[in-house]
C-alpha cells in the first residue's frame, strides 16, 4: 500500500484528534512499534469522560429530538479507521452533524477508540453529534463479541468496560429529526404503536432480552405482512402494512435503522418507508461491502453517500491473501 | 515433481499439475440482485454474509472427472421447512424466556396476532460434501462412483504422515462460501481449504456452528488425492461432531478469555477429542465415513 | 512515581506478597509496577537480599504479569539495589523469565538482559553474563535456548578473544539445533552477531553457521537467512563474495519456497548494494529478471518495488534492454497489487532513462496505468508524477497526459480526485494562465460541489494556490464571483463550502477585494438559519480579523463590519455560534486595541 496517503492520513489523523486533545481525548504515542496504531487514553481520562457524558445523556429523552441538516449513520463495529474515512467523505464534527444509530463497538480492532472519540465529541458538541444504542451497547454482547476483551487487552482490567457500559445504559433508544424521520437501531416492537409509547419506558438498564426496548434494537423488517416471529425462537420481523401504519399514526415519512449488513451499504424497503443505513465497509475487514451515511439537508432532501474502507486500516488487518497453513 | 503452472486473476487463483486444473475464485458477498436470484432459487433467507460467486472446482482432464464446491450447493442443503428428527434444530439460548414472558397469563406485554414466517434452518447447518457438477450433455459424461472405503486399505485413508510433512506448498487457497452471525447469538460458517502439495490434492470444507450458551456444531470433509495414485484415487472422508456449549466452555485454556471460541480450528480440535455426548440434538450429521472413488 | 506505599511502618515484602496474590490481575500488575517504589522503600541492601531473591523464586503468574516484571527490571532496576556493580543480581529472574512460554516474555526478558550488559563491567559479564548465556544455550527446553540466540551479540565484542571463540560455538550448535523454532532465532540473530566478528570468523565460522541455515529443511528458517546474507556481504569483498556465496545468492532466489524468493526480492537492493558492481552486473541481474518474472504475484510485488532501487546500480543500456522489457509485462500483470507496486516505483526510472527513452519507453506505460481499473494504480501513477514532470517537461506530459487528467478528475474513487487536486497548482504554473482558464478552470470550479467533503476541502485549498499563481485580480474575477454565488444556494453544503472557502482563500486577497466583494454576503451568513453555517462564518470573520489587523484601514474595517456582527452572534440561541463568535470576538478585539 503506497505510504502516500497512508502517512498524510496519519497526519490528518493526529491533527484532528489534536483539536479534540484539548478536551479529553488525546492520543499518545508509546514506542515506535506502537506508531502504528492510536494509543486509547488513560483511565482515569476515561473515567472523566464517562461521567460528563452521563450528565449530558441523562438529560436527553429516550427519543431525542434533532434539527436537519444531519447526517445518519449505521453501524460501526469498532472500524476506528472507517470511522475516519466515514468524516473525510461527510464532513467533521462540529462542521456537519451526526446522527449514529447504535453498534460502535465489538467485532473491529479498535471499538474503545472508536466510542472513546464519539463520546468525546457528544460532550464537547452535544448539539452537534447524538448518539443512540444499538444491541451491541450491552454488557452481555459485549461480552461476547469483542469490546470487553479488547478494554481488557488495552487497560489490563475491566474498568473502563464497565464505565462504558454505564454510558450504554443512558443512551437515547431513537431519534426524531424534524419530527419527520424516525432514527432507530433495530425496528419497531409490537407494544410501541406510537413515538409517544416509547418516551415512557425506563431505558436506564441492560438491553433485556425481552420487551418493546429489547425490540427496538433488535427487531428486523422483512417481507411479510404483520408481525412475525423469528425462527430463531426469539424476536419479531415486521412487514410493509405494520411499517406503513407506524408511519401513518406518527405523521412521519421515513424509518431509518440500522442492524443489518448492506452489500451497497444502504437498502430500501417497502416503497421506501425504511432504510438500513450500513457504515461498516469491508465488514469484518473481509466482506468486500461499501459501507454508507445518509445525508438530510434543511428540506430532508435525502442524499446517500457510499464510501468504501480507509486505506490505512489495510495495514493493521490480516494480508489480502491468507499465508499459506498446513491444515489437516 | 510434477511439472505445475499457476494463473491469476483479481477474483481467482488457477493450478495446473499432472492432468488437474483446479480453479478457487474469491470475491466479496453478494450484492443485492445476486442476493435476491440467489434467495429466489433456494427460497430460504439467505446468511448475512453470503460469498455467492466463490467456489472451488477440480478438474481431473484424462478422465474428465469434475468436483466442485460452490455456496449454493452448500446453502441447497441446508434444510427448508419444518425441521423434523434428525435436523438437529435448536433455538437461541433465551428462546424459552422470552416466549413465557410474551405468554405467561400475567404477561404486560401479551403476544401479539403473528402470521407464520417460513420455517427453515436459522443455523445453516449443512452436511455439504461438495458435488460433482451436471455437464451440459448427460448421455456422454462417465459415470464415477463413491464407495465405502476399505478399513484395511491404507490407500483408502487420508496419510496424515503425508501431510504434515513440510513439503512446499505449491498452491493454496481459502473459500468463504458464507457466514452467519446468527443475529448475535453465535456464529454459522463455511470455509473450504486447499493445498496442493508436490505429491497431492488436500480439501478440507468445514461447517463450523456455535449457538451462543446452545451446542457447538462442526462437519468436516476431507478430500484427498495422491498424485501418483494409479488408478487416480479420490478418499473422501466426512465426520460430524455435536457438543453442549457448557462442556467445551470447561476446556478453555484461560476461564476469562473466550476468543477460542470463534475460532474454527480450535473448536475442531476440541469437538473431535471430546468423548461423544449422548445428550445430542439427534442430528444426522453426527458419525463418520470414509469413501472413495477411482477415476477410470 | 506515585506510591502507594509509605516507607514507615509497613513490611513492604509482605504487601508485594500480598497484592500478588490478589485474584484481581489488575491489582497483581499494579504490585509489579511498583517493585521501584518498594526497591526504594527499602534500601539497596534490603532489595537485594530480599526483593530480587522474591522476584526471582515466587512470581509465577499470568503471562501479562511477567511481561511487566521483565520490563521493570530492564528500566535501570540496577539503580535500586546499589548500582551498576550489582546489576548482575538482575539477571537471575531474568533468566527464569527468558525460559517461559510465552514468546512476548522471553523477548522482552532477552531484551531486559542485553540492558542489563549495557551497565556491567567486563568482569562482571565475563563471571555472571557468559555463564547465563552458557546456560540457557544448553537448557533444556527449547524456550530458553530460543531466547539465549538474542544475547549474544550485544556482549561479543566486549569479551576476550578465547571467550569470543567459545561464543561462535556455541552460537553454532544453536543453528544446528534440533527445534525449528532455535534454529529460527539463530538465523534471525545471525547478522547482528556477524558486524562484530573478525575478518577472519566471518570466512570460516561465520560463513559456516550461515551455510548451515541456508540449507536448513524449513522455509521459515531459511526465509530469515537473506538478512544474515547480506550482513555477511557487506564484510565480505566482492572477491570473496563471489567465491564464497554466489551460489548460496543463487539458490536463496531460486528457492522452491516462495517465502524465501518474497524475502530476497523484498530486500534485493540492499544485497545488490552489498555484493558489489561487478557482481551485480554479471549475476544479479538476471536473478533479478526472474525474479521480476516470478510465479507468485507476491514475489513479483516485492521484486517491482525494487526497481528503481536496483537499476541505479545498473547502467542506462542494461536497463532499456533487461530491466524495462519486463516493466512492460509487469504493466499487464494479472495481479492488480503487483500493478500497484509497479506503478508506485515506475516513475523513478525516468531520472535514470532520460528524457528520450522514458517518452519512448514509460510514457505509452503511464498512460495505460492511467486506465487501470484498480483505483490504487491510477492513484500511484498520478501521485508520483511529477518525477517524471521534471524529466521530460511539463509540454510533453501536458499534451499527452492532459486528456488522462481531465478524465480521472471526475473518477468514482475520491482519492484519485484528490490526488489530480493535488498537482494542479503545478500544473496551472505550467500552462499558464490562458491555456489554464479554457482547459482546467471550470474543472477546478466543479470540485466546490463535489459530494465528498475532503474533496470539497480539497477545491478551496486549490482555489487558494491558483491565487498564489495567477495573482488577486485573476481571483477576484475568476474565483471570487462563483464562490460568492454558491453563498445564496438552497442547499446548507454549498452555502457551507462557501463560508469555507472564504476562511482559506481571505488571507491571499486585499481588502479591498473583501470590502467590495465579500463581506457582505459573509454577513448574510453569519444570520443563516443553520448554526453550522453560523459559526462558520465566526471563525471566516476571525480569519479575516487576524488578516487585515496590521493596517489602519484594516483595522477601521473591522471596528465597522466584523465586531458588531460578532457582538450579535455572542448572543445567538446556540452554544456552539456563540462558543466560536466569542473567540472570533477576543481576536478582533485584541488586533484592533
Amino acid at each position: 500500500m503506497g505510504a502516500w496517503w497512508g502517512e498524510k492520513g496519519r497526519v490528518g489523523l493526529r491533527l484532528r484528534l489534536g483539536v479534540l486533545g484539548r478536551l479529553f481525548i488525546c492520543f499518545r504515542f508509546r514506542q515506535i512499534e506502537q506508531l502504528q496504531r492510536c494509543e486509547p487514553i488513560s483511565e482515569e481520562q476515561v473515567k472523566r469522560l464517562c461521567l460528563k457524558a452521563r450528565e449530558i445523556l441523562i438529560e436527553e429523552g429516550n427519543v431525542q429530538v434533532v434539527d436537519s441538516p444531519v447526517t445518519i449513520c449505521g453501524d460501526i463495529h469498532g472500524q476506528f479507521f472507517d470511522l475516519m474515512e466515514l468524516f473525510r467523505v461527510g464532513g467533521f464534527c462540529p462542521e456537519t452533524n451526526y446522527l449514529f444509530m447504535g453498534d460502535f463497538v465489538d467485532r473491529g480492532f479498535y471499538s474503545v477508540e472508536t466510542f472513546l472519540l464519539l463520546l468525546a465529541l457528544k460532550v464537547r458538541y452535544p448539539e452537534r453529534i447524538t448518539l443512540i444504542r444499538g444491541n451491541h451497547e450491552s454488557r452481555q454482547i459485549t461480552q461476547v463479541y469483542g469490546f470487553y476483551d479488547e478494554c481488557q487487552r488495552k487497560y489490563g482490567s475491566s474498568n473502563v468496560w464497565r464505565w462504558c457500559c454505564e454510558v450504554f445504559d443512558y443512551l437515547a433508544l431513537g431519534a426524531i429529526v424534524d419530527g419527520r424521520v424516525f432514527c432507530v437501531h433495530g425496528g419497531l416492537s409490537p407494544n410501541l404503536q406510537s413515538i409517544d409509547q416509547i418516551r415512557a419506558i425506563d431505558r436506564k438498564q441492560e438491553v433485556p432480552h425481552d420487551g418493546p426496548m429489547c425490540d427496538l434494537l433488535w427487531s428486523d423488517p422483512d417481507d411479510i405482512q404483520g408481525w412475525g416471529l423469528s425462527p430463531r425462537g426469539a424476536g419479531f420481523l415486521f412487514g410493509a402494512d405494520i411499517t406503513k401504519a407506524f408511519a401513518h399514526h406518527n405523521a412521519t415519512d421515513l424509518i431509518a435503522r440500522a442492524h443489518q449488513l448492506a452489500m451497497e451499504g444502504y437498502k430500501h424497503m417497502f416503497d421506501q418507508t425504511i432504510v438500513t443505513v450500513w457504515s461498516a465497509p469491508n465488514y469484518c475487514y473481509r466482506c468486500g461491502n461499501v459501507a454508507s451515511i445518509l445525508e438530510l439537508d434543511e428540506h430532508l432532501g435525502q442524499e446517500y453517500k457510499v464510501f468504501s474502507s480507509a486505506p490505512l486500516d489495510v495495514r493493521s488487518v490480516p494480508a489480502k491473501r491468507p499465508p499459506a497453513d498446513y491444515f489437516l | 515433481m510434477h511439472p505445475h503452472q499457476l494463473f491469476e486473476s483479481p477474483n481467482s487463483r488457477e493450478i495446473h499439475i499432472a492432468g488437474w486444473v483446479i480453479t478457487a475464485s474469491t470475491s466479496p458477498i453478494s450484492n443485492a440482485q445476486e442476493c435476491d436470484a440467489l434467495q429466489a432459487a433456494l427460497r430460504i433467507p439467505l446468511p448475512e454474509m453470503t460469498f455467492g460467486s466463490n467456489f472451488l472446482t477440480l478438474e481431473h482432464r484424462p478422465s474428465a472427472w469434475k468436483y466442485t464446491f460452490t455456496t449454493k450447493g452448500a446453502l441447497g442443503a441446508v434444510k427448508n421447512g419444518e425441521l423434523g428428527p434428525g435436523d438437529g434444530g435448536v433455538r437461541v439460548g433465551y428462546a424459552d424466556k422470552w416466549l413465557q414472558s410474551r405468554t405467561d397469563p400475567s404477561s404486560q406485554l401479551p403476544m401479539p396476532k403473528t402470521v407464520p414466517t417460513k420455517p427453515y434452518d436459522w443455523t445453516y447447518t449443512s452436511t455439504y460434501t461438495g458435488h460433482e457438477p451436471l455437464s451440459d450433455d448427460q448421455s456422454s459424461a462417465p459415470q464415477f462412483t463413491w464407495r465405502e472405503g476399505d478399513k484395511d486399505d491404507a490407500s483408502h485413508t487420508i496419510p496424515i504422515a503425508e501431510l504434515s510433512r513440510p513439503d512446499p506448498i505449491l498452491f493454496y487457497a481459502e473459500i468463504p462460501l458464507y457466514e452467519d452471525e446468527l443475529h448475535d447469538n453465535g456464529s454459522s460458517s463455511l470455509l473450504v481449504r486447499i493445498r496442493v502439495m508436490p505429491t497431492c490434492i488436500f480439501i478440507l470444507s468445514r461447517f463450523t456452528l456455535r449457538v451462543d450458551n446452545v451446542l457447538f456444531r462442526t462437519f468436516d470433509t476431507r478430500i484427498y488425492h495422491s498424485l501418483s495414485s494409479n488408478p487416480p484415487r479420490i478418499v473422501r472422508e466426512t465426520r460430524g461432531w455435536e457438543a453442549a456449549y457448557d462442556r467445551v466452555l470447561r476446556l478453555l485454556p484461560k476461564r476469562n478469555d473466550l476468543t477460542p471460541l470463534t475460532d474454527p480450528t480450535w473448536i475442531g480440535k476440541v469437538l473431535s477429542e471430546m468423548p461423544r455426548d449422548e445428550n445430542n440434538t439427534g442430528w444426522r450429521g453426527i458419525g463418520s465415513k470414509i469413501e472413495v472413488s477411482e477415476l477410470r | 512515581m506515585d506510591s502507594n506505599f509509605p516507607p514507615e511502618d509497613i513490611a513492604p515484602i509482605a504487601i508485594l506478597m500480598d497484592e500478588l496474590k490478589s485474584d484481581d490481575v489488575q491489582l497483581r500488575l499494579n504490585a509489579i509496577h511498583s517493585i521501584p517504589t518498594i526497591a526504594l522503600a527499602l534500601g539497596p541492601d534490603r532489595a537485594r537480599n530480599e526483593l530480587i531473591p522474591f522476584l526471582q523464586d515466587s512470581v509465577d503468574d499470568e503471562d501479562e504479569v511477567l511481561l511487566a516484571l521483565a520490563e521493570e527490571l530492564g528500566r535501570n532496576f540496577e539503580e535500586y539495589i546499589g548500582g551498576r556493580e550489582y546489576a548482575h543480581l538482575l539477571l537471575g529472574p531474568l533468566e527464569h523469565l527468558s525460559a517461559v512460554e510465552e514468546t512476548l516474555v522471553r523477548d522482552k526478558a532477552a531484551e531486559s538482559i542485553t540492558k542489563v550488559s549495557a551497565v556491567m563491567s567486563q568482569a562482571q559479564i565475563e563471571e555472571f553474563y557468559i555463564p547465563l548465556l552458557k546456560r540457557l544455550s544448553h537448557g533444556e527446553w527449547f524456550t530458553s535456548r530460543t531466547s539465549s540466540a538474542a544475547l549474544y551479540s550485544e556482549v561479543y565484542a566486549k569479551v576476550p578473544s578465547p571467550i569470543q571463540d567459545e561464543l561462535r560455538k556455541a552460537f553454532a550448535a544453536l543453528g544446528s539445533d534440533d527445534t525449528p523454532m532455535v534454529r529460527r532465532a539463530a538465523a534471525k540473530w545471525l547478522g547482528p552477531l556477524l558486524k562484530h566478528f573478525a575478518p577472519q570468523h566471518i570466512s570460516t565460522d561465520g560463513l559456516q553457521i550461515y551455510r548451515k541455515l541456508h540449507s536448513d529443511d524449513q522455509d521459515s528458517v531459511r526465509l530469515l537467512t537473506i538478512e544474515d546474507l547480506i550482513a555477511i556481504a557487506q564484510k565480505m569483498s566482492p572477491a570473496e563474495v563471489h567465491e564464497h556465496l554466489l551460489k548460496q545468492i543463487r539458490q536463496s532466489i531460486g528457492d522452491k519456497s516462495w517465502r524465501v524468493r518474497y524475502m530476497a526480492a523484498s530486500h534485493f537492493n540492499e544485497l545488490a548494494e552489498a555484493v558489489g558492481t561487478d557482481l551485480v552486473r554479471d549475476e544479479l541481474v538476471v536473478q533479478y529478471v526472474q525474479l521480476l518474472k516470478d510465479n507468485e504475484a507476491e514475489v513479483r510485488t516485492a521484486a517491482a518495488s525494487q526497481i528503481p532501487g536496483f537499476s541505479k546500480l545498473i547502467d542506462r543500456e542494461t536497463i532499456l534492454s533487461r530491466i524495462t522489457p519486463c516493466v512492460r509485462d509487469l504493466s499487464q500483470d494479472a495481479s492488480q497489487h503487483v500493478r500497484a507496486a509497479l506503478a508506485n516505483q515506475i516513475n523513478g526510472l525516468a531520472p535514470l532513462l532520460g528524457k528520450e527513452a522514458t517518452i519512448e519507453h514509460l510514457l505509452p506505460l503511464f498512460l495505460h496505468l492511467l486506465k487501470d481499473d484498480f483505483a490504487e494504480v491510477r492513484l500511484n501513477i498520478i501521485s508520483k508524477i511529477e518525477t517524471v514532470n521534471n524529466v521530460i517537461g511539463i509540454e510533453y506530459l501536458s499534451e499527452s497526459l492532459l486528456p488522462a487528467i481531465v478524465e480521472l478528475a471526475e473518477d468514482k474513487s475520491w482519492r484519485v480526485r484528490q490526488a489530480i487536486i493535488e498537482y494542479i497548482p503545478l500544473l496551472a504554473n505550467q500552462l499558464g494562465r490562458p491555456f489554464f482558464d479554457e482547459q482546467l478552470g471550470n474543472l477546478c470550479m466543479s470540485w466546490l460541489g463535489d459530494t465528498v467533503f475532503s474533496i470539497r476541502e480539497a477545491a478551496t485549498v486549490n482555489l487558494k494556490k491558483l491565487t498564489e499563481v495567477f495573482g488577486v485580480e485573476w481571483a477576484r474575477y475568476t474565483i471570487v464571483p462563483r464562490v460568492m454565488g454558491m453563498g445564496a444556494h438552497p442547499n446548507y453544503l454549498f452555502r457551507m463550502t462557501t463560508v469555507q472557502a472564504i476562511t482559506t482563500i481571505s488571507p491571499s486577497l486585499t481588502l479591498e477585494i473583501i470590502r467590495a466583494d465579500v463581506i457582505r454576503p459573509l454577513l448574510e451568513l453569519s444570520k443563516d438559519p443553520i448554526p453550522n453555517i453560523r459559526f462558520n462564518a465566526s471563525k471566516s470573520l476571525e480569519v479575516l480579523a487576524s488578516s487585515f489587523g496590521s493596517s489602519s484601514e484594516g483595522r477601521q474595517f473591522i471596528q465597522e463590519w466584523i465586531i458588531p456582527t460578532l457582538q450579535q452572534q455572542k448572543d445567538d440561541q446556540d452554544a456552539d455560534v456563540r462558543y466560536f463568535a466569542n473567540r472570533a470576538l477576543q481576536k478582533a478585539i485584541s488586533v484592533t486595541s
